[in-house]
């Protein structure tokens, strides 16, 4: 598709950086917020630049009584370490004995696993919720990392890795006396590390942002993750935006930094999972 | 003489299956058994209060049909699927297609049109609730400054399903946007130019080149959008709390007032075992007509 029309090109350039714009606008319109004295908040007509700036939502945000803010920070950083980490662990082990070792009923049993990835989220949310309430998991640490480890994505997409790596290193380190973990921490974690990244970035942001499950298995005000917590002003505080809006920016912030440093394993991600399919 | 059977579990095959261990009892416990338990308790009915569980057969499926607000919340499930998965999927294949030229500044727009996916719909739905907002929102302010009349995004019901589809577009279509983009770029090269020889323009290309090769693509991400449509709550829960008068009120919506504020655990898990099967019907279909014809070259 490389044909070089200059003016057709000109065309979309044109085009694209319009909509730029018009993608960004939610942002800017965050940003400015949050950034304006609460006079300007509701100043007609509306300035996408505030004329001046302040911090002191940012603040407030983080010292008013009523809104635990840092605690939720605490939590979805917490939550999202946790799970990031744990899910890099067991499903690469998982993935390396599906993709290489010798285990009776393998194959069934991953048919098993891929085939739940047709389950939708929501059929098991009830059955799920109720396990939580017997064991008494309901608004714990516990009830936000555990269950979430159980994604068959991970094992899926490392398994679909493992199998197009070069068995000959492998070969050589189990000549050399190597173990079956050896060969899994010497030999195939070390050449995996890029796709290692993209699952990381991936559950990362998956658990940072994720909604309907701490919606559902936590409770109190200062169990709730960030994006959860964000709600809060969407009642309480609804009077107060530029406090809102400052909130919306902390909870963003992190994942869009993320975001611009991991591109290419996104995007590499996103493809992988589209064209394997 | 026969075979000596060789032995299914040796030292070695036991200390390989441990690398499977962890996962596969996360497994069971969070997978396999709420799909289970979860089909059981769809034909109980427990008060989740007092404990008590009486064993009603199929009474909890054949109630959604004198469940008015579950046939509403089906209706517009239905509607915002089919507006978002062909809007969405529309806008994602725009952009993707405008980056296939390889323009100038491509990986800046790239980065721009993906951006809104990496966040928290906390944090789209907050953002928009007031980009929305009748009074002071950005877009009836666009909308005066140009000389036309404000609209009740969030509280007209006819326009509150259409906030959250274009809520959802924005962000969203970035995703398959990426698909679509690895899919063009995919195509091989020669058949553009052979279709240019036998004088076929842009749009014809299109059609008969990128189109039929892009099939696969296409199933997939039409595909994944579908089964994603069919789950929406988040964002109806954020924006409109599924308001005003049902407008915005899913399927999900539905299983989670019954599950979560009025504890009908019972009913709330066979809405839970319609919703799969809904899906499965829906994508099988799809599936099929999207494959179905062969490509030849």
């Amino acid at each position: 598709m490389a044909r070089r029309n200059t003016w057709s090109e000109a065309a979309w350039i044109l085009g694209f950086a319009g909509l730029s714009l018009l993608m960004l606008v939610p942002l800017l319109f965050m940003l400015s917020t949050s950034l304006k004295y609460e006079q300007d908040v509701y100043e007609y007509p509306i300035r996408l630049i505030p004329a001046s700036a302040t911090f002191e939502h940012y603040v407030d945000l983080f010292t008013r009584p009523g809104v635990p803010m840092l605690r939720w920070f605490f939590n979805s950083a917490y939550t999202t370490f946790m799970v990031t980490g744990l899910v890099l662990l067991i499903d690469s082990l998982t993935a390396f004995g599906f993709s290489r070792l010798d285990i009776p009923y393998k194959r069934p049993l991953f048919m098993l696993v891929i085939a739940s990835m047709m389950i939708p989220f929501p059929t098991t949310l009830i059955p799920v919720y109720v396990f939580l309430q017997q064991l008494h998991w309901i608004d714990t640490y516990k009830a936000l990392i555990i269950p979430p480890l159980a994604a068959p994505f991970g094992v899926f997409l490392l398994r679909q890795f493992f199998d197009t790596a070069p068995k000959e290193l492998e070969e050589a380190a189990i000549i050399d006396g190597c173990s079956a973990f050896g060969v899994y921490w010497h030999v195939i974690l070390p050449v995996s590390k890029s796709v290692m990244a993209t699952l990381g970035i991936f559950v990362f942001m998956g658990t940072w942002n994720a909604f309907l499950w701490p919606l559902i298995v936590t409770h109190s005000l200062k169990m709730r993750p960030i994006p959860v917590g964000l709600t809060l002003f969407n009642g309480e505080f609804w009077a107060e935006r530029a406090l809102t809006m400052a909130g919306a920016t902390v909870c963003a912030l992190p994942v869009l930094i993320a975001f611009l440093i991991f591109q290419r394993h996104i995007v590499r991600g996103i493809t992988l999972t589209g064209l394997k399919a | 003489m026969p075979e000596p059977r060789r032995r299914v579990w040796t030292r070695a095959r036991a200390l390989n299956a441990l690398f499977l261990v962890p996962y596969l009892a996360l497994f069971l416990v969070w997978v396999i058994a709420p799909a289970i338990v979860g089909l059981g308790l769809s034909l109980t009915e427990w008060s989740i209060f007092t404990g008590e569980m009486h064993f009603v057969g199929l009474r909890n499926y054949l109630r959604v049909f004198q469940d008015d607000l579950f046939l509403r919340s089906l209706a517009n499930t239905l509607y915002y699927t089919a507006l978002s998965v062909i809007l969405g999927n529309a806008f994602s294949l725009l952009m993707a297609y405008g980056l296939a030229r390889g323009i100038r500044g491509k990986l800046v727009f790239q980065t721009i049109f993906f951006a809104p996916v990496v966040l928290s719909i906390g944090v789209t739905g907050v953002v928009w609730g007031w980009l929305y907002n009748g009074d002071f929102g950005l877009l009836n302010y666009w909308l005066e400054s140009i000389g036309l009349p404000r609209v009740h995004w969030l509280s007209n019901p006819r326009w509150a399903m259409i906030s959250v589809i274009i809520m959802v577009i924005w962000a969203g279509a970035g995703f398959n946007m990426m698909i679509y983009l690895a899919g063009m770029l995919n195509v091989p090269r020669g058949l553009y130019e052979a279709a240019q020889l036998d004088g076929a323009n842009a749009w014809q290309q299109w059609i008969y080149v990128t189109i039929p090769l892009m099939k696969y693509t296409f199933a997939f991400t039409l595909t994944v959008s579908t089964i994603g449509a069919f789950q929406v709550f988040d964002q109806p829960y954020i924006l409109t709390g599924g308001g005003p008068d049902y407008a915005t009120y899913t399927l999900v919506y539905h299983i989670y007032s019954n599950g979560f504020r009025y504890f009908r655990i019972g009913y709330a898990a066979a809405l839970s075992y319609l919703l799969a099967l809904l899906i499965f019907g829906v994508v099988y279909v799809q599936y099929r007509l999207l494959t179905r014809t062969n490509v030849e070259y």
